[in-house]
């Protein structure tokens, strides 16, 4: 990469600091009484294209380098497409907006992150893209940096990767925090991009643990199967706690229900019980995948041995 | 290198008993052929392994796994039988309208302890005696990984039950059912020692459940035969596998929440009391997060069973092996999302009503995997009709009955209609009478030769389970038709002319059935002790490896180890023999070395690749000490006798202390090495470093999961209270506290450089980091313990009190915990005990203060930080 | 051919145990008893009849399926076939599909279906709750009766609910000491009483009657004796039932009436049972304001006659073991007095 680009691109990212703080100041206070469907938040729209940009950016370096579908198939990149389409659906689309007046609405924007989007950059290798998407000099030097490096194999343990997450998840339920992020465009910024970055983390180390699943190599895909399970507990458990509290936790929801025909608490209770059930089935799959994918090979290598 | 151990008492005037008594009754000196399949060491290994002399310390200090394992079942069929005349007389009472067989309050201690019993003292002991019993052989080694533990939670158990049922003699019987709702289980509603025995005695079996379900993932995940990968164990091991941890994920709330209701009751607390900020809802939720997964724990091991069974007389192996963990995993995994199906009476959100239908209902998608699958391997098979095979059947026919009223009731609206009434009485038997005792009787028929040598009459067989299957039907058929006619449950009496006599008396006839039915079970069961026709090693024609050894089996299981490749070991041609060369080499050399201390073979998780050779520990009386110890603790409480509870705990501690204590290796190190250097094995003769490891992690997750619960009650409890922390308490001030932890992660470096110290051999290092470590943690449990004792208000004043107290108190615990350990390891490192070869105590010391930082930081977290986040 | 007969006993005996469906119409009323079999397939109610229709196309369809799939195991029992051990070793994966076609498709179709249903009966019966509703009547949990509270019209009974014909009447459901539920299986589903929160039920009732309601949530020791009814009247007769309950009783005529009040005034009943104009106002048992006009004494157990009365104020232990409420010592004139000061309470 020239010295131009990288100017170039310290330049989009300053816009897009600069944009957001613009947004931040209309962003709120406009919902009320109304519905948001039609809403568009464009604000997040240059930082999808900047992710998509660097996805496309790599991965055509590296097709380029070693042959299209080498390193990243043609699975795995459609993977990635799919996630910044829910991306988009998360942030852009009316649903951004909405999530600004219903609970469960914004529930199911955080699950889209954490639940969809997340694994399916990790499917996607989005790590891989990246690297390749920067100068050389750069990769190679953060990877000298890095590798080996205790902090980096701590981050990387699944126990770290799920109190990570759980840590997230939890904090920003709090109503302090959770009603900040509401009034606060950084915050609230801060607040996805921890749900998000906290997601990856998860998935990229439950992907690490169930790397070898396809030859059934894998020996970690048990702590693969413990780890999703302690995470769906842990959401599950603040899912009930929504979903069973008697009285509303974020004041700011209370007012916009009504315009679709729920109180503000059946809203909060939707909210909690999408984070205890459909998220539930989500890790529940995640589980059963990996297990079935597991055995499956197993039974491959088990019928190989019986004919030969 | 010289090590000086000061002598274990217990090792003092054991004496072993004569030679002969270990000749092999099958072997023939003669027959050349044999002896090549029974090497040379059999005896030596025999005596080597067998429990102590039948005296009375030599009983209390059994260990081997058939020993325990038979305990373990035969008292939970005692139970069991207890459980019955329970529900005898329950049905005599109800034969007929108006019965004044029994009081009212007599019915209601009745239908408890038949609840109790059933689900605490018979089918989670019974199941674990039988994994215990049959997992070393099933899986092809010679021991359970912890069979000390194994001591201890047998008698633990037993203990428990006796003290449940001592509630008899104190004429304070508990009657609140197994469920134990309060408000009417609290201390206003059931003043008396009657619920206490009820959550004390429990609570020290579900200490007993717990035990042993680390035993049974450590067995099962690191000691199997040499080349049996996970993908080739039998199925009954898989099912194990989850139903353990399931119990520890689920018998860790409930024994949180047993201590939070006793707490109530006997200090002050207010958890549950709605007039201080508690709530009654927050048991019913921690009840049921157990309650929900118990019914899996149950029958997860029962499908287990069933698919041992089935592929044996059907002659083929099973269909569906995957799809079967598949389902097996899955059934774990949502048990624990259901809970709020018990609760759909309790006004739950309308919106969350829908989701929780859909949700219950999807268990049943992994139900009906394993139905098919078993009833393909049938259709595949040629079925032979044997007393075990008939059970299946009648628990294949029942259980699928029990399936679709199963979906039935998570319905909710029709669970409206009939939550709490016989339609669900009726359910939860055929789930559980039909899914998981039926399974238990084929068990019994089943594999009970292996161990009795002989073989139950097989007319007396088919006589029990037709009596029994058409007696359950008559039984628990009617208790549909009357729970649908409105008869709810849990009522001593009903009235006449209501409708539902005939349906009752209907239903009490058939509990008799049931009964006779038992007694049949029994005399044959005792005939086939005394005449039973010899059993032979494999009667069944059986592929899973603990039909390869002689019927009974030898005190050490298998001489040489089977070493498997394949699924069906013993229906494969060559299926025990494989492996490489020196896997062979290895195995038949063990058969051979040592012979001065248990040896057992540690096996990696996935592929079953040998990893070490170590010492499982020798027969001991402080399991049984310690089990003493604890029931006196929990024994004492009942009357509040605190000073008694005192020395219950002294002699608990002083008994770890002694269990733990630590060995001199009988060989040499020259010799082992030489073994070691041979065979490319590490040898452990003081005890397996990834047995140890895993003990210590999963003894740690069950910290990890009551802490949960803490935490989870400490959120449900805020709920209930629009002010927090309540008016009256300030926000809590975090700075001394914060200290106090700081020093506490200040001395995780210490900790950590000791283990780097003792990998190098460094042993002043080691001593000095151990040293700088304690001190470190020392200091900073004193100031959280100081921060606990200084509070400005006491666990009476509030729900928030009592939580900020408990939570505390519960990181204080450990903290003082950790101190011990590493007190422990600081006395023998001081002795030269460790080295670079010996470093486990000194790795698990230093894991557990890691860890409790962790549960440090997240209890802090909350305590100081939620009530400004809130 | 001995193998046989017992696999064909093993599933002829399964079929005749499913005759016993046939018997559960059976319906065994007592002439003029408040005792009636609350059967929840004979709904009386809306919300009821919603759950029956539901309830019967689960029952129909579960018996369909247990009887398809005791078939299908029938067939895998009979269907004796040719086949190699060690042929069938070598197959580990074989039939893998029909486990998946039955265990999973099958599986998962019948729950969709029954998913649909459901959602629709719970959508039908949130209509209900939904709709206009006048009347709002407290029922309140007691250890080991009801307490029903018309707060609107300002009084007070026990152990019955009289509401009208074909209107929606919202229950605010609670508890006073521990949980008990809600249970009348002729109009509805059930709904527990908590002590620390209140949940709402609606109760409709199509036409006039008795019907029998019970505690469902086992409540201590006479949770089995804790019943109540639910009287609907016509429209007439409720609005003619309010404005009875809502007079005050004034003092007794009947010379043994007045006696009876004295004694009651006078005795330890006032310190548990209120009685409106007078000063007897104790809250631990039912309000006896108009306590002759009730179908039942001790929450729904007997009949409310002279009789019965008599024998529960002497000795309500024998009748009902280990309820609140003491045995009376009274004379055989006091409790003449007595009964004759109830019965003037109509």
């Amino acid at each position: 990469m020239s010295f131009f680009s990288r100017i170039l691109l310290f330049l989009y990212t300053l816009f897009l600091l600069l944009a957001r703080n613009v947004n931040s100041v209309s962003a709120h206070g406009g919902g009320h009484g109304s519905s948001s469907w039609e809403q568009w938040s464009w604000l997040d729209v240059p930082l999808l294209l900047l992710l998509g940009g660097v996805y496309v950016l790599g991965i055509r370096s590296l097709w380029k380098r070693a042959g299209i579908g080498a390193g990243i198939s043609r699975g795995r990149a459609a993977a990635f497409g799919i996630a910044t389409l829910l991306l988009f659906i998360a942030l852009v689309s009316p649903l951004g907006a909405l999530s600004d007046q219903l609970f469960s609405a914004h529930m199911v924007q955080h699950l889209l992150l954490m639940l969809a989007a997340a694994p399916l950059f990790v499917i996607g290798r989005f790590e891989l893209a990246l690297a390749w998407a920067l100068p050389s000099r750069w990769t190679t030097r953060i990877w000298k940096e890095w590798k080996g490096k205790n902090a980096w194999e701590y981050l990387m343990r699944p126990m770290t990767a799920c109190l990570l997450h759980a840590a997230a998840i939890w904090v920003w339920h709090m109503p302090r925090l959770y009603e900040a992020s509401l009034h606060n465009e950084w915050i609230h910024f801060l607040e996805h991009t921890s749900f998000f970055l906290t997601a990856l983390l998860f998935w990229q180390v439950f992907a690490g643990l169930t790397e070898n699943i396809h030859n059934g190599r894998s020996a970690t895909f048990g702590v693969a199967i413990m780890a999703v399970f302690g995470i769906a507990m842990v959401s599950g458990l603040l899912g009930v706690l929504i979903a069973f509290s008697p009285y509303v936790w974020y004041p700011s929801h209370i007012h916009d229900t009504a315009i679709f025909g729920l109180t503000a608490l059946e809203d909060q209770q939707l909210a909690g019980t999408i984070m205890w059930v459909p998220a539930g089935v989500v890790y529940l799959s995640a589980a059963v995948g990996v297990m079935g994918r597991w055995l499956f090979a197993m039974e491959a290598v088990e019928a190989q041995r019986i004919k030969g | 290198m010289s090590v000086s151990i000061p002598a274990n008492p217990e090792d003092a005037g054991r004496e072993k008993r004569p030679m002969e008594d270990y000749k092999n009754p099958h072997l023939d000196p003669s027959d050349t052929e044999q002896l090549l399949k029974y090497p040379v060491q059999d005896d030596a290994l025999s005596r080597q392994w067998d429990d102590p002399e039948p005296t009375l310390i030599g009983r209390l200090s059994a260990l081997q796994n058939d020993t325990i394992g038979k305990r373990l079942i035969f008292t939970a069929f005692g139970f069991f039988v207890l459980g019955g005349i329970n529900a005898l007389l329950m049905r005599i009472q109800l034969a007929k309208a108006e019965n004044t067989f029994l009081s009212p309050d007599a019915y209601n201690q009745f239908f408890t302890m038949h609840g109790s019993t059933m689900m605490f003292l018979f089918a989670v002991p019974i199941i674990e005696g039988f994994a215990i019993m049959l997992l070393p052989f099933l899986l092809g080694n010679r021991e359970m990984p912890f069979p000390r533990l194994g001591v201890f939670s047998f008698w633990v158990f037993l203990f428990g039950g006796l003290l449940f049922y001592a509630s008899f003699l104190f004429d304070a019987v508990p009657e609140n059912g197994w469920f134990a709702y309060v408000p009417l289980a609290g201390p206003r509603y059931s003043p008396g020692i009657a619920m206490d025995f009820w959550l004390l005695a429990l609570g020290v079996a579900e200490v007993s459940a717990i035990a042993a379900g680390i035993e049974i993932i450590i067995s099962i995940l690191n000691m199997r035969a040499p080349g049996m990968s996970l993908s080739r164990m039998p199925l009954f091991a898989w099912a194990m596998l989850v139903t353990a941890f399931s119990i520890l994920f689920a018998f860790t709330p409930l024994f949180v929440a047993s201590m939070l209701m006793e707490t109530d009751r006997h200090f002050g607390t207010q958890f549950f009391n709605t007039e201080a900020g508690g709530t009654p809802i927050l048991w019913q939720h921690l009840f049921w997060i157990f309650g929900h997964p118990e019914v899996y724990i149950q029958f997860i091991p029962a499908t287990g069973i069933v698919s041992m069974i089935v592929p044996v007389f059907s002659r083929r192996p099973i269909v569906g092996y995957s799809l079967i963990v598949v389902a097996i995993v899955a059934t774990g995994f949502i048990s624990f999302g259901l809970w709020a199906h018990h609760m759909f009476t309790v006004g739950l959100p309308n919106i969350a009503m829908t989701f929780f239908t859909a949700a219950s209902t999807m268990i049943a998608i992994p139900a009906g995997i394993q139905v098919f699958a078993w009833i393909t391997t049938i259709m595949r098979g040629r079925p032979r009709w044997n007393t075990p095979m008939l059970f299946v059947m009648g628990f294949l026919v029942i259980f699928v009955l029990g399936g679709i009223t199963g979906v039935m009731v998570a319905s909710v609206p029709f669970d409206s209609q009939v939550h709490d009434s016989y339609f669900v009485v009726a359910h939860f038997h055929y789930v559980l009478i039909g899914g998981v005792t039926f399974p238990l009787f084929a068990a019994f028929y089943y594999w009970l030769p292996k161990w009795n040598g002989r073989l139950f009459d097989e007319g007396l067989g088919k006589l029990h389970f037709w009596l029994m299957f058409i007696g359950f039907n008559v039984t628990f058929f009617p208790m549909h038709i009357v729970g649908i006619l409105g008869m709810p449950r849990r009522v001593y009496t009903y009235p006449a002319g209501i409708g539902w006599e005939p349906y009752n008396l209907i239903s009490t006839i058939g509990a008799f059935m049931i009964a006779a039915s038992v007694l049949i079970f029994l005399v044959n069961l005792i005939r086939s002790m005394q005449s039973g026709a010899p059993a032979g090693e494999n009667p069944w024609d059986a592929d899973s490896l603990e039909w390869k050894t002689i019927t009974p089996p030898m005190p050490h299981n298998f001489s040489v180890l089977p070493i498997v490749n394949s699924r069906h070991p013993l229906w494969e041609p060559g299926g025990t023999q494989g492996g490489t060369e020196s896997t062979q080499k290895l195995v038949n050399a063990l058969a051979r070395w040592p012979t001065s201390w248990r040896a057992a073979m540690v096996t990696s998780t996935l592929e079953g690749k040998p990893l070490e050779i170590f010492r499982v520990t020798e027969p001991s009386i402080w399991p049984f000490v310690s089990a003493v110890g604890l029931i006196i603790i929990f024994g004492s409480e009942i009357w509040s006798l605190r000073w008694v509870a005192a020395i219950g705990a002294l002699i608990f501690i002083a008994s770890l202390i002694g269990w733990h204590w630590p060995k001199t290796s009988p060989t040499s190190q020259d010799e082992e090495d030489a073994f070691a250097r041979e065979h490319g094995i590490l040898v452990r003769s003081y005890g397996s470093r990834t047995v140890a490891r895993n003990g210590m992690m999963l003894t740690l997750l069950v910290f990890g999961v009551g802490l949960a619960s803490l935490l989870f009650s400490y959120f449900y409890i805020r709920l209930e209270n629009p002010v927090w922390p309540p008016s009256g308490f300030e926000n809590p001030a975090w700075l001394l506290p914060l200290i106090g932890l700081g020093l506490w992660l200040v001395s995780l470096i210490p900790s950590s450089l000791s283990v780097r110290a003792i990998h190098d051999d460094n042993q002043p290092a080691l001593r000095n980091h151990l040293l700088f470590s304690l001190l470190l943690a020392a200091m900073g449990t004193g100031i959280i313990l100081y921060v606990l004792l200084t509070k400005n208000y006491t666990v009476s004043d509030h729900a928030y009190a009592s939580l900020f107290i408990m939570i505390e108190g519960f990181l204080a615990v450990l903290m003082l915990g950790g101190l011990g350990m590493n007190l422990f390891v600081q006395f023998f490192a001081r002795r030269g005990l460790y080295s670079s070869g010996r470093y486990i105590a000194v790795e698990n010391s230093a894991l557990y203060f890691t860890v409790i930082a962790v549960f440090g930081v997240i209890i802090l977290a909350v305590l100081y930080g939620v009530p400004y986040l809130t | 051919m001995h193998r046989r007969r017992e696999r064909l006993g093993l599933v002829l005996g399964w079929l005749v145990l499913n005759l016993f469906w046939l018997g559960s119409c059976l319906n065994a009323n007592v002439e003029n008893s408040f005792i009636r079999t609350p059967s929840m397939l004979a709904p009386q109610g809306p919300a009821a009849r919603h759950i029956a229709g539901l309830s019967w196309f689960m029952i129909i369809l579960g018996t369909v399926i247990f009887i398809g799939v005791m078939i299908y195991l029938a067939y895998a029992i009979w269907g004796d076939r040719g086949y190699d051990l060690e042929e069938e070793l070598k197959r580990p994966n074989e039939g893998n599909g029909i486990v998946l076609t039955w265990g999973v498709g099958f599986t998962a179709l019948i729950l969709v279906i029954l998913f649909g249903a459901n959602i629709g009966t719970m959508r039908a019966n949130n209509q209900i709750a939904d709709s206009e509703q006048g009347l709002v009547i407290d029922v309140i949990g007691r250890q080991w009766w009801w307490e029903v509270q018309y707060g609107d019209q300002g009084f007070e009974i026990a152990n019955e609910i009289h509401i009208p014909a074909g209107q929606p009447v919202t229950l605010r459901l609670a508890a006073k000491d521990v949980i008990h539920s809600f249970w009348v299986p002729e109009l509805g589903g059930k709904l527990d009483l908590l002590p620390n929160q209140v949940n709402e039920l609606t109760l409709v009732a199509d036409k006039t009657g008795e019907y029998w309601g019970e505690c469902a949530e086992y409540c201590g020791t006479q949770h089995a004796k804790m019943k109540l009814v639910v009287i609907v009247h016509s429209e007439q007769q409720f609005a003619a039932w309010l404005e009875h309950q809502q007079t005050v009783p004034g003092p007794p005529e009947d010379e043994l009436a007045v006696e009876g009040q004295q004694i009651f005034l006078g005795s330890a009943c006032v310190y548990c049972h209120a009685i409106e104009g007078t000063n007897a106002s104790g809250d631990l048992g039912p309000d006896l304001t108009h306590v002759a006009s009730r179908r039942t004494i001790g929450a729904g157990i007997l009949e409310n006659t002279t009789g019965n009365l008599a024998g529960w104020i002497v000795d309500a232990q024998a009748i009902k073991p280990g309820n609140h409420m003491p045995p009376m010592d009274l004379s055989g004139e006091e409790l003449q007095a007595v009964l004759a000061y109830m019965k003037y309470l109509e």
